[in-house]
């Protein structure tokens, strides 16, 4: 019924291989695991209801010598057939022994060869690799062990009635003059899990409890099966299995290692032996362990009046338990589950969600995880949010993938991501806070605006009395400018931040000019011809001569910012500007309209440079030395 | 009131140390012959040659010129060479008239779309005197124009009997250009529109 030769012959090899890397540790090759190991194995409490879908069965892991678990039922039943997925969570902890510490500080090389096998990395379910030692393996109804994977689900596919679950030995010992002892000190463990397999993002199949009344003594339950995309589901078929759970010592059986240490420790030549795979396969006992699963398989219940309907009013005798139903959902055969409780709150496991870092600056990035707690609840994860703590921005779900159990992506802004789902059946939520911390301002790089003529000025100025400035005599359009995107905002793909948008850049692209009647200020210009000859004879101001003209245009650009001087209308609006709108441009998060709200962003910033330029008229900042004769204004009736 | 703001707390010029009035020629002789000139130039359009010369007096002439300005606005073509001086001497002063027939030229679907843009800028200016744009600033790629802006200058252009309008310009402008942007039979001048409304002093 069971093929474990893979095992057996994958532990010989190492071994073998072990004496190929180093002479001096050559293991002794009848060194084999001591046989009886499963004599030390628990047997799943003959009292425990069967734990099906939802359920979790757990090998432990302890002492310095992990036995080999010959695959066995675990106790966990369920109705055949059903399309589930079992996955394999936890890991073997591993803490170097004094022994080995003090081995090593003579026999340094040696330790450093074999430093892989002697480290302290917890191991995960699929094992040390290459010795295939403390390696998880499952099976349906005793069949041919599959190993765990380095992720994703042990089994897949159609259930058998009971699962069987295994895992193998992992051992380490030292040897020398001084005596002989364990590497490492074990402790954690596996745990295997069944859930639904209720289909791909296309089209789930969900199970709802509409109504329920149970309490200690078990109630009646209203349930709903749907699919997510609206498609029939069709041959219903509905089940309850109630609540349980196993735990398998998976820990050292003392009298058995004692029993072969002793007969291990003789010899003089400092030696390491490690020891992974497969032990010897005692049929008789795993076989009546599954007669013992088989005993308990019957107490899942098949609601068969149910079966062909949507709905199904269920009345059940225990407090607690999951339901299920199967369906086939585009011809293809799915299954949901629903746990119910009469003690409410899953058993009081809850959801729990951990953001790391919690703090990042913007544009890094951070990890949400979802777990539960107790971490062997069953969790089903539903749904993901944000809520920016920004109000302009709106809150948002994610849009795909919602059913995984991390969110992660660059943050652009902070908010509190909240997650939703099942623990144990039960509906729940969490929710984690990450804050955002601002990059250095993105400001602008403003270079020295050109100075033209311009055809709108007049070839006759004027100016209105009482009005600031000689507008037609020179002018800059200081707030002139592009707005560029391009290379200058990122979009964040994916997590609880995926499509907002933010800039690496400013967008502000200054277009300004400064404009000087150029044509004017000549010395023989029409301008040139209103100015008096000897201007100074008679008046109590210095009035500018004709021969004066063209020197006043050097001056008119320092005043209007040729040189960006920090006191000219240019270097005032720039410094201002950027003293405005780099935080805000460095912190301003977009999610739609982009050209609408960078250019609202950028109101505030443009308004208040401008009112920084008009101090260089204020201050009177290279003002004109003489006074200019202009032309009448036009009169107006 | 960006304007009053300035008015109030800047008497003194940045650039000119006394009162413009006193600073004006005495002998204004010479500019009243040239206006009576420019204003036949523009009405009757004699002698031909000097209508470069009239375009860049009439803005100084005041009320005496608003009839000849209404006539060259009325046939404006599409010269930007001619606009150019026009633009700039109707900007010099307003009146009632003139707000009637730039905005007469503004609506007319018949019209050139520069002598449109024309009367646009020069309303523009009406409505807040530190904005003076240029056709660059509403003529060429679109994609180029609805991403430039324009800002206010330092030193308001000076627009004489702004005060005396029976009512600001402003929110009339605002709408006659969403009418525009919406559905004028030109979409050059929808995107000039749009422009317009996307910046000061007709942006929220």
């Amino acid at each position: 019924m069971r093929n474990r030769d893979p095992w057996a012959l994958g532990s010989l090899a190492v071994v073998l291989g072990l004496v190929a890397c180093h002479e001096a540790i050559a293991p002794n090759a009848s060194r084999g695991p001591a046989a009886p190991l499963y004599s030390s194995v628990a047997d799943p409490d003959p009292e425990a209801p069967p734990m099906g879908i939802g359920g979790s069965v757990t090998i432990t892991a302890s002492g310095s010598f992990l036995p080999d678990v010959p695959l066995q039922a675990s106790g966990l039943t369920l109705p055949p057939g059903i399309p589930v997925k079992v996955t394999v969570t936890g890991n073997v902890t591993r803490t170097q022994t004094d022994g080995l510490k003090f081995f090593c500080l003579f026999f340094v090389d040696l330790c450093t060869e074999f430093a892989f096998y002697l480290g302290e990395d917890p191991v995960p379910p699929s094992g040390v690799p290459v010795i295939d030692a403390a390696v998880a393996f499952a099976s349906w109804d005793g069949g041919e062990g599959q190993r765990a994977p380095e992720s994703g689900a042990i089994l897949t596919g159609p259930s058998g009635s009971e699962l069987w679950v295994g895992r193998s030995q992992f051992f380490c010992e030292f040897s020398w003059d001084f005596g002989s002892g364990p590497c490492l000190t074990f402790g954690g463990s596996y745990t295997y899990t069944v859930h639904a397999d209720s289909g791909d993002e296309s089209a789930h199949l969900v199970l709802n409890v509409t109504a329920q009344s149970i309490g200690s003594g078990g109630g009646t339950a209203d349930l709903e099966v749907e699919t997510t995309d609206g498609s029939p589901a069709e041959d219903v078929r509905w089940y309850f299995v109630p609540d349980g759970g196993g735990v398998i010592d998976g820990g050292e059986p003392p009298i058995s290692v004692a029993a072969r240490v002793e007969g291990e420790s003789s010899g003089t030549e400092p030696r390491l032996s490690i020891v992974g795979g497969g032990g010897e396969r005692m049929a008789g006992p795993a076989a009546a362990r599954a007669a013992s699963g088989a005993e308990a398989a019957a107490s899942w219940t098949s609601l068969s009046s149910c079966d062909g309907e949507i709905t199904c009013h269920a009345t059940i005798e225990v407090s607690a338990g999951t339901f299920v139903a199967t369906a086939l959902v585009h011809d293809t055969p799915r299954a949901a589950e629903r746990r119910v409780s009469g003690s409410g709150g899953g058993g009081g496991a809850t959801m729990q969600l951990e953001c790391t870092p919690a703090e990042v600056q913007r544009a890094q990035s951070v990890t949400c995880t979802a777990s539960a707690d107790p971490a062997n609840a069953t969790l089903v994860v539903q749904g993901w949010r944000f809520s920016p703590d920004d109000g302009r921005l709106r809150p948002f779900s994610r849009s795909s993938g919602e059913d995984q159990v991390t969110w992660a992506g660059k943050m652009v802004t902070s908010g509190t991501v909240t997650v939703h789902g099942t623990v144990n059946g039960q509906p729940g939520e969490a929710t984690a806070h990450i804050g955002v911390t601002n990059r250095p301002p993105l400001t602008v790089n403003f270079e020295a605006p050109p100075v033209t003529d311009d055809a709108d000025m007049s070839e006759r100025p004027y100016q209105v009395p009482d009005q600031r400035g000689l507008h037609h005599i020179g002018h800059i359009h200081a707030g002139d400018h592009f707005l560029r995107f391009e290379g200058r905002l990122d979009g964040v793909n994916e997590g609880p931040n995926g499509g907002l948008f933010y800039f690496t850049a400013n967008p502000y692209d200054p277009d300004w000019a400064i404009h000087i009647n150029l044509s004017q200020l000549q010395s023989n210009s029409e301008l040139a011809r209103l100015q008096m000859d000897n201007p100074n004879v008679i008046s109590t101001t210095v009035k500018c001569r004709a021969s004066q003209l063209p020197s006043l245009v050097g001056t008119i650009e320092v005043h209007e910012g040729k040189t960006m001087h920090p006191r000219s209308h240019a270097g005032r609006y720039s410094a201002k500007f950027n003293e405005v709108a780099g935080p805000v441009i460095e912190q301003l998060v977009i999610q739609d309209d982009l050209l609408e709200v960078t250019r609202a962003a950028l109101a505030p910033a443009i308004s208040a440079a401008s009112k920084e330029a008009d101090k260089a008229d204020d201050e009177r900042f290279s003002a004109i030395p003489c006074t200019l004769v202009l032309f009448p204004a036009p009169a107006v009736r | 009131m960006r304007m009053i703001g300035r008015l109030v707390c800047l008497t003194g010029l940045a650039l000119s140390a006394a009162p413009l009035s006193a600073q004006t020629h005495a002998d204004s002789i010479k500019v009243r012959n040239d206006c009576r000139l420019a204003v036949q130039v523009l009405t009757k359009g004699v002698p031909g040659p000097q209508r470069t010369d009239a375009l860049n007096t009439i803005g100084l002439c005041g009320s005496e010129g608003v009839p000849a300005l209404v006539a060259v606005w009325s046939a404006a073509a599409d010269d930007r060479a001619e606009l150019g001086p026009l633009v700039t001497g109707t900007r010099a002063f307003v009146t009632p008239e003139l707000v009637s027939t730039l905005f007469s030229t503004l609506e007319q679907p018949g019209r050139s779309l520069n002598a449109r843009v024309a009367a646009l800028l020069v309303l523009l200016t009406y409505a807040d005197s530190s904005v003076v744009p240029g056709f660059e600033n509403f003529v060429g790629d679109p994609a180029e124009l609805l991403v430039h802006h324009y800002g206010a200058i330092d030193h308001p252009a000076p627009v004489v009997g702004r005060e005396r309008l029976p009512e600001p310009v402003t929110e009339r402008l605002r709408s006659t250009l969403q009418a525009i942007a919406a559905g004028d039979a030109d979409p050059r001048m929808q995107v000039a529109a749009r422009v317009a409304l996307n910046n000061p002093p007709l942006a929220p």
